[in-house]
C-alpha cells in the first residue's frame, strides 16, 4: 500500500499519511480485498484535498489545517483498568442514573467487560473490530459506501482508520425498552487519534433512543474523529441525544450522515460544551415524504474553545417538515459557529423547512459566526429561518437580582434558560434531568476549569 | 425606616428627580401619586437599584444604612422588595425555580439555612391558596404566558414569600380589573405589620380605597409638592392632577 | 380600495411589450479600438484631459488587475468573458468637449431621453407637476451628454456634474476622495471599472445644505459590443443632506454587454445620503439570449460621528446581477440601511445584497431585502453583518423574504452573520414562500385578472421598500413591478 506523499501537504497531513502507511496491514479487516479497497481509496481521497482550511466555503470560519499543527497516532488498544465515574459532573457521570444499555468504548476501542449490550430484545449490534472478518452484508454495503466521504476529506480520514465502532440494527417493528448508550471515553496521558465508525439501521415501524457521550482528560491534546451513519426506515422513530465534553486541549470531528425513510420521525440533540476545537458536521437526507425531523443542539464553550456547527438538510421529496434549532453560549474568547443550509429541490413541494440559530455572548471577546442558508428549488413550500446574537437581557438580570439573587448566581440562570428550549424536547425524562444537569452546572464549573 | 434626603437624579442629563425628602417609619404605609412623568417610577428603580440612573445629589438610609451602597441583591437580601409595574417575561427559567432559588438566596446572604424543598412545598402551597393562584402556573417560565392579573398576583406572591422590610408597589393596580384588584390589595393587606413599611405608588385613587394610606404625598417635577392624610388622595381623585401638571414653576 | 383599483389601473397601462426601452438610437459614435491594454486606458485618459496622477492610477489599477481572478462565488453561471473582445469607451461624435448647455446637445440624444421618460429640458420639468424638479446627469455609453439644474444647485454650493468635469474644475476634491471607499484592487471588477472607467457623476454637498432638489443620473447603454463602466462619487460634507437616484436602460441585443460601476459614497459627521436606484438594464429575452451583465460595486463610507447612508434599489433587470450596496459604519453613532427589491423572470439570475460593517460605536444598521421570482430565474440574497470588536452596541435587524412565482424558479439566502463584540445585537429574519391560492382565489373572485393579482399582491409584498423611493421613482417602480412579472402566471 504504497501512497505517493505530495509535496504540497502539511507536516500533520504527512504523519496522517505516514501513519496510515505504518498502521494499515494491522488495521482490523486488512487483508480482505473489499476493506483494503475502501481504506486505500479514503486514503487517496484524503490526500488529494489535505485538511480543510478556510479557502472552503464549509470550512469559512474553522481553519482545520492552520489548528492541526500535529497530528499525534492512531491509539492502541491497551486494556488498561479506566475509572468511568468522576467526582465532578461529566457526560459520562451525568447518565449514570438513567436506566439504559451500555457500551464502552476506551480511546476508541469497545470493552466488553465495562459494557452491557449483549441480547438486547430488538436489536442486533455487531462490534466492527470483533468482526471485522466476517460483517454481515448490511454492514459492509454501508461501509464501503464511497460516496459519503466524497469532498469530506474529515470522512474520508475516518473511513481510511476506523478502528473501532458499532453498528445497530434495530428489528422490524421492535419496541427498545430502554436507551442504548454508547460511552466513548479517552484515558491516559499520550496524545493519540480515536476513529470510530458507527452505523445504526432502524428498520420499518421500530422505536429506539441511542445516547452518544464523549469525555476525556482535560490537559491531553488527543484528538477524535467519528462518524455515524443512520438509516430510519418507513413508520420508524428515532432519537439520538450526543453530548461531546472532550477535555479542553482535545480536537473532536464529528459527522452524521443521515437518510431518512418515508413517514419516519428522527429528533437528534447535540450538547457540545468540551474540545478545544469542534466540529459537528451533519448531512441529512429523505428517501420518502411526511418525514419529521429535528436536528438541534446547544453549545457552552469559554476560554479559547471552538465549536463548529454545520449542517446541511436536503428536502429532495415533497411535504417533509424539518427544523434546526442551536443556542450557543459564549463566555471569554471562546468562538462559536453555526453553518446551516435548508435546499428544497424543484420535486420537494410541501416542504415546511425551519431553523434558528441564537447566541449569547457573555465575554466582550466572544465571538459568533453564523450562517443560515436557504436554497429553494420549489415554490409550494414554506422555509424560514432566524438568527440571533447578543448578551445577557439587562432588564432579565435585574428582575432576579432585585429578588436578591447574587448576579452570578442569576446569570447561571439565565445561561441555563437559554438553552433549555431544545432540551425540553427530548422525550425520556432521565435523559433530559441529565442534560439539565450538565447545562444549569455549567456556569459554576467555569471556575473549576479556568 | 427609611429616609430619603434631598435627592436629585438625572438620566443622560436629563434631570428627573430634584430634590426629594421622605422619611418611612416602620409600620407605615406611604402613597406616592402623581401625574404621568412626574417621576414615579423613577423613585421605584432609584430604592431598587437599577442601573441607568445618575444620582447627582442626597444620600438614602435604609435601617441605618447608606442604601445606595447596597448592589441590587444585596438590597432584596436586606428586605427591599419592588412590585414591578412591568413584570418581565423570562423564558426558560421556570416560576418554581425562580421563587426556591431566591428565597434560599437571600437566606444565605442573610446567613441563614436554606429551606428544604418539602418545607419550601408547603410554604409556597400556603401563600398561593391565598392569592388564588393556581399550582400549574408555577410550572411555566417566569411570567411566560401569565394574564396581567396573574403577573400582579405573582409579584405579590414573591412578596409574601420573601417576607421584605420595605416593600414598594409600583401601579400595581394598572391593567387589574376590579375583582383582581380586590385579590391584590388582599395580599398586601394580609402583609400589613409594625415591622413593615410600604410605599404604593399610584397615578389612582382607587387602590387607595383598598389599601388604606398613612401618608399620600403629590410627586410633580422630580419633588414632592404635597404630603397629607388618606384625604388628599380624595380630594385629588376630585381635582385631577392639573394643579401640578401646571405648576411649572418651579422646573428650573 | 382606492388604492387597489389604481395600482390594477397602472398595470393595465403598461404596453405588451415585455422591455419597452429596447429600442437603438441611431448616433455617430467615436469608439476606443477594441480590446484592453495599457494604451487603450492611456487613450481614455488623454481623451478627457486627465492629469498624470489619474491615468497612474488608472494603470496601476490594470496591472492589478491582470493578476486577479474573476469572482466565482455567486451563485450565478455565465459563459467565460472575453476582455479582449469588448469596446471601453464609446462617446457621441458631437459630444467633441463634453456637454455645455442643452441647446448644444445632439437633438438626437434628447430624442432618446424624452423616449425614456426622462426630462432633460429644465423648462419641462418646471412646468411638471407639483414642482418635482430633479436635476439630470445623463450619461450615454461611456460620456455625461447634459446635466440639469446645474446653475441652480451651484447657488448652494452643490456641485453636481459629470465625473470628467469634476476631474478638470474640482481636482483637488476627487482626489481626496477618490478610491477610498472602494480601494483599487477591491475585487475584479472594481479593478477593472478604475483602469477604464470612463465617466460617471460627481456630487458634493457643501457642510451643512440639504441638497434643495432630487439628483439623478441616468445610465444608458446604446453602443454593441460596448462595456459600461462608469465611476460615481458623491460626498455629503458635515451636516449636509442628499438624495440621489439612478436609472438604467439599454437596448435590447443578442449579445450579453457588461456593465461594471463603481459607487462610492462619503457621508461626513452628521450627514446624510439617500441613494435610490431602479435598475432596468435589458435582462435578455425568455430563453437568456442577450442582457446586460450588471457587476457593480457600491459602498458607502459613514466615515465620522452620526452620519447615515441609506441604499434603496428596485432591480429589476438585467441578465446577471452581481451587487451588494454597503455601508462601512465607522463613525460612531453611524447608521446604514439597504431596502432592496430584486425580481427575476425568464433566465435571469441575481446575487445581491448588502454587506453591513460595524466599526464604530452605537451603530445601527437595518436590511430589509424583498426578492421575488418566477419564470427560470434564480435569485439569491447574499448578505454580510459584522461587528468588529470594538463596536459596542452594535445593532442590526434584517428581514429577507422571498417570494416564489412557479416552480421552475429557485430563490436563496445566504447571510453570514459577525458578532465579534458582545454589546451587539443582531437580529435576522428570512421566510420563503409563494403567493397562496387563497390570495389569489381572493382577487379573481373581484374579478381581478391572474397577471394583474400577480403585480397587485407582489406590490404589497415590497410595499415596505416602495415606501422608501422618493415618489416620482416609486410610481415608476410600482409599474415595472409589474412589467417585469408579465408572463410569469399560467
Amino acid at each position: 500500500m504504497n501512497v505517493q506523499i505530495s509535496s504540497t501537504l502539511t507536516a500533520a497531513e504527512k504523519s496522517l499519511v505516514d501513519h496510515f502507511d505504518k498502521i494499515s496491514a494491522d488495521l482490523p479487516g486488512s487483508g480482505q480485498a473489499w476493506i483494503d479497497d475502501v481504506r486505500t481509496r479514503a486514503i487517496q481521497s484524503f490526500e488529494n484535498s489535505g485538511l480543510p482550511h478556510r479557502r472552503l466555503e464549509s470550512w469559512k470560519y474553522t481553519d482545520l489545517r492552520g489548528i492541526l499543527r500535529e497530528m499525534p497516532a492512531p491509539a492502541q488498544n491497551s486494556q488498561a483498568p479506566v475509572l468511568l465515574e468522576q467526582d465532578g459532573v461529566d457526560a459520562h457521570t451525568a447518565f449514570s442514573s438513567v436506566d439504559r444499555h451500555l457500551g464502552v468504548f476506551v480511546n476508541g476501542f469497545y470493552r466488553p467487560e465495562l459494557s452491557s449490550l449483549e441480547d438486547i430484545e430488538g436489536v442486533e449490534i455487531i462490534k466492527l473490530r470483533e468482526n471485522f472478518d466476517d460483517l454481515p452484508d448490511w454492514v459492509q454495503e454501508k461501509l464501503c459506501n464511497s460516496k459519503v466521504y466524497e469532498n469530506n476529506a474529515i470522512l474520508a480520514l475516518n473511513t481510511a482508520f476506523a478502528a473501532d465502532g458499532a453498528a445497530l440494527r434495530i428489528n422490524r417493528g421492535s419496541k427498545i425498552d430502554k436507551p442504548i448508550h454508547l460511552a466513548f471515553v479517552v484515558t491516559g496521558k499520550e496524545a493519540c487519534a480515536i476513529n470510530t465508525r458507527n452505523l445504526i439501521i432502524v428498520e420499518e415501524g421500530a422505536e429506539a433512543t441511542v445516547i452518544e457521550t464523549y469525555v476525556g482528560p482535560p490537559d491531553v491534546a488527543y484528538v477524535v474523529n467519528t462518524a455515524l451513519e443512520l438509516c430510519v426506515a418507513e413508520d420508524a422513530v428515532f432519537n439520538r441525544i450526543k453530548v461531546q465534553d472532550e477535555g479542553h486541549d482535545a480536537v473532536h470531528l464529528a459527522n452524521l450522515i443521515v437518510s431518512l425513510a418515508g413517514n419516519s420521525k428522527c429528533h437528534d440533540l447535540t450538547l457540545s460544551v468540551g474540545a478545544r476545537t469542534s466540529r459537528n458536521e451533519g448531512q441529512v437526507d429523505f428517501t420518502g415524504e411526511n418525514v419529521e425531523v429535528t436536528i438541534s443542539g446547544a453549545s457552552m464553550l469559554r476560554g479559547k474553545q471552538q465549536g463548529d456547527t454545520t449542517l446541511c438538510v436536503t428536502h429532495g421529496l415533497p411535504s417533509s417538515n424539518s427544523r434546526q434549532e442551536f443556542k450557543t453560549v459564549l463566555d471569554d474568547h471562546a468562538r462559536g459557529i453555526f453553518q446551516g443550509c435548508v435546499i428544497v429541490k424543484p420535486d420537494a413541494q410541501h416542504t415546511d423547512g425551519r431553523q434558528m440559530t441564537q447566541a449569547l455572548l457573555l465575554s466582550p471577546d466572544a465571538e459568533m459566526d453564523a450562517k443560515p442558508e436557504l436554497e429553494i428549488y420549489a415554490d409550494d413550500v414554506e422555509c424560514a429561518h432566524g438568527a440571533t446574537a447578543g448578551d445577557l437581557d439587562e432588564d432579565y438580570l435585574f428582575y432576579l437580582r432585585a429578588r436578591g439573587i447574587p448576579e452570578d448566581q442569576a446569570k447561571a440562570l439565565l445561561v441555563a434558560a437559554f438553552v433549555a428550549a431544545p432540551i425540553e424536547e427530548v422525550q425520556d425524562e432521565g435523559i433530559r434531568e441529565a442534560l439539565f444537569q450538565l447545562t444549569n452546572s455549567w456556569f459554576d464549573r467555569r471556575n473549576s476549569e479556568a | 425606616m427609611l429616609e430619603i434626603k434631598d435627592l436629585h437624579v438625572e438620566v443622560e442629563g436629563e434631570p428627573i428627580l430634584r430634590g426629594i425628602n421622605l422619611e418611612v417609619s416602620p409600620g407605615e404605609v406611604h402613597a406616592i401619586m402623581g401625574p404621568n412623568g412626574s417621576g414615579k417610577s423613577t423613585l421605584s428603580y432609584i430604592l431598587s437599584g437599577k442601573e441607568d440612573y445618575d444620582i447627582t445629589q442626597g444620600t438614602i438610609t435604609y435601617k441605618g444604612k447608606d442604601l445606595l451602597d447596597m448592589a441590587v441583591d444585596e438590597r432584596a437580601a436586606a428586605g427591599v422588595f419592588l412590585a414591578f409595574q412591568y413584570p418581565i417575561e423570562i423564558p426558560g427559567v421556570a416560576a418554581m425555580t425562580f421563587l426556591k432559588t431566591a428565597l434560599n438566596a437571600q437566606r444565605a446572604t442573610r446567613g441563614e439555612e436554606e429551606l428544604s424543598t418539602p418545607d419550601f412545598m408547603k410554604l409556597v402551597r400556603e401563600k398561593t391558596k391565598e392569592l388564588n393562584i393556581r399550582q400549574e402556573m408555577l410550572r411555566r417560565s417566569i411570567n411566560v404566558g401569565f394574564s396581567g392579573g396573574e403577573k400582579k398576583r405573582f409579584e405579590i406572591l414573591q412578596m409574601a414569600l420573601l417576607e421584605p422590610s420595605l416593600c414598594i408597589l409600583d401601579e400595581t393596580d394598572s391593567g387589574l380589573d376590579i375583582d383582581a384588584l380586590q385579590i391584590v390589595a388582599e395580599g398586601v393587606n394580609r402583609l400589613r405589620d409594625p415591622k413593615r413599611s410600604m410605599i404604593v405608588i399610584t397615578h389612582y385613587q382607587r387602590l387607595l380605597n383598598h389599601i388604606i394610606p398613612d401618608k399620600v404625598h403629590v410627586l410633580s417635577h422630580g419633588k414632592i409638592a404635597r404630603s397629607g392624610g388618606k384625604e388628599l388622595a380624595l380630594e385629588l381623585e376630585q381635582n385631577g392632577y392639573a394643579e401640578y401638571e401646571n405648576n411649572t414653576a418651579d422646573a428650573a | 380600495m382606492v388604492a387597489v383599483r389604481e395600482t390594477v389601473e397602472q398595470v393595465k397601462s403598461i404596453d405588451v411589450d415585455q422591455y419597452k426601452y429596447g429600442f437603438v438610437t441611431d448616433i455617430e459614435m467615436e469608439r476606443a479600438p477594441k480590446g484592453l491594454n495599457e494604451d487603450v486606458i492611456r487613450f481614455i485618459s488623454a481623451k478627457k484631459e486627465e492629469p498624470e496622477w489619474m491615468l497612474e492610477w488608472r494603470l496601476d489599477a490594470y496591472r492589478r488587475w491582470l493578476t486577479m481572478t474573476e469572482p466565482s462565488w455567486a451563485k450565478v453561471g455565465y459563459p467565460p468573458i472575453d476582455f479582449q473582445d469588448l469596446y471601453y469607451y464609446a462617446a457621441p461624435k458631437s459630444d467633441k468637449d463634453g456637454p455645455k448647455s442643452l441647446d448644444e446637445v445632439d437633438p438626437e440624444l434628447l430624442r432618446t431621453y424624452e423616449k425614456l421618460g426622462i426630462p432633460l429640458k429644465e423648462q419641462e420639468v418646471l412646468a411638471g407637476v407639483q414642482g418635482a424638479r430633479i436635476a439630470v446627469d445623463a450619461i450615454f455609453d461611456s460620456v455625461s451628454v447634459v446635466t440639469t439644474f446645474k446653475a441652480e444647485l451651484a447657488k448652494e454650493g452643490v456641485i453636481f456634474c459629470s465625473m470628467s468635469e469634476a476631474l478638470k474644475e474640482h481636482p483637488d476634491l476627487v482626489r481626496k476622495y477618490l478610491g477610498t471607499v472602494v480601494p483599487i484592487s477591491d475585487n475584479y471588477y472594481s479593478a477593472l471599472n478604475t483602469a477604464v472607467f470612463s465617466d460617471g457623476s460627481f456630487v458634493y454637498i457643501p457642510p451643512g445644505v440639504r441638497c434643495p432638489m432630487e439628483l439623478s443620473t441616468y445610465f444608458r447603454i446604446n453602443e454593441a459590443n460596448t462595456g459600461q463602466f462608469e465611476r460615481t462619487l458623491i460626498i455629503a460634507d458635515k451636516g449636509s443632506y442628499v438624495s440621489y437616484l439612478e436609472g438604467c436602460t439599454a437596448p435590447m441585443r443578442d449579445e450579453n454587454q457588461l456593465h461594471a460601476a463603481v459607487v462610492e459614497l462619503v457621508a461626513l459627521e452628521d450627514a446624510e445620503i439617500k441613494y435610490s436606484t431602479v435598475q432596468n438594464w435589458y435582462p435578455g429575452d425568455a430563453e437568456g439570449k442577450g442582457g446586460i451583465y450588471n457587476f457593480v460595486t457600491k459602498r458607502g463610507d459613514c466615515r465620522e460621528a452620526n452620519s447615515k447612508i441609506s441604499w434603496t434599489q428596485v432591480e429589476t433587470g438585467s441578465a446577471i446581477t452581481w451587487k451588494y450596496p454597503s455601508c462601512i459604519l465607522r463613525g460612531d453613532n453611524s447608521t446604514g440601511e439597504f431596502y432592496s427589491i430584486a425580481i427575476s423572470n425568464g433566465r435571469q439570475q441575481v446575487d445581491s445584497g448588502t454587506k453591513m460593517l460595524h466599526l464604530g460605536k452605537n451603530t445601527t444598521s437595518r436590511i430589509i431585502s424583498k426578492g421575488i421570482s418566477a419564470g427560470k430565474s434564480s435569485n439569491t440574497y447574499r448578505g454580510q453583518v459584522s461587528a468588529h470588536r470594538k463596536a459596542s452596541n452594535a445593532r442590526n435587524f434584517t428581514q429577507c423574504d422571498s417570494l416564489l412565482i412557479g416552480d421552475k424558479c429557485s430563490a436563496h439566502t445566504i447571510p453570514y452573520i459577525e458578532a465579534k463584540n458582545s454589546s451587539a445585537v443582531f437580529e435576522h429574519e428570512a421566510t420563503t414562500s409563494k403567493i397562496s391560492d387563497d390570495q389569489m382565489f381572493y382577487c379573481q373572485q373581484r374579478g381581478i385578472g391572474d397577471e394583474e393579482a400577480v403585480a397587485l399582491i407582489v406590490n404589497g409584498f415590497c410595499k415596505e421598500v416602495l415606501q422608501q423611493l422618493p415618489m416620482e421613482f416609486a410610481v415608476e417602480a410600482q409599474k415595472l413591478v409589474g412589467i417585469s412579472l408579465e408572463g410569469s402566471v399560467g
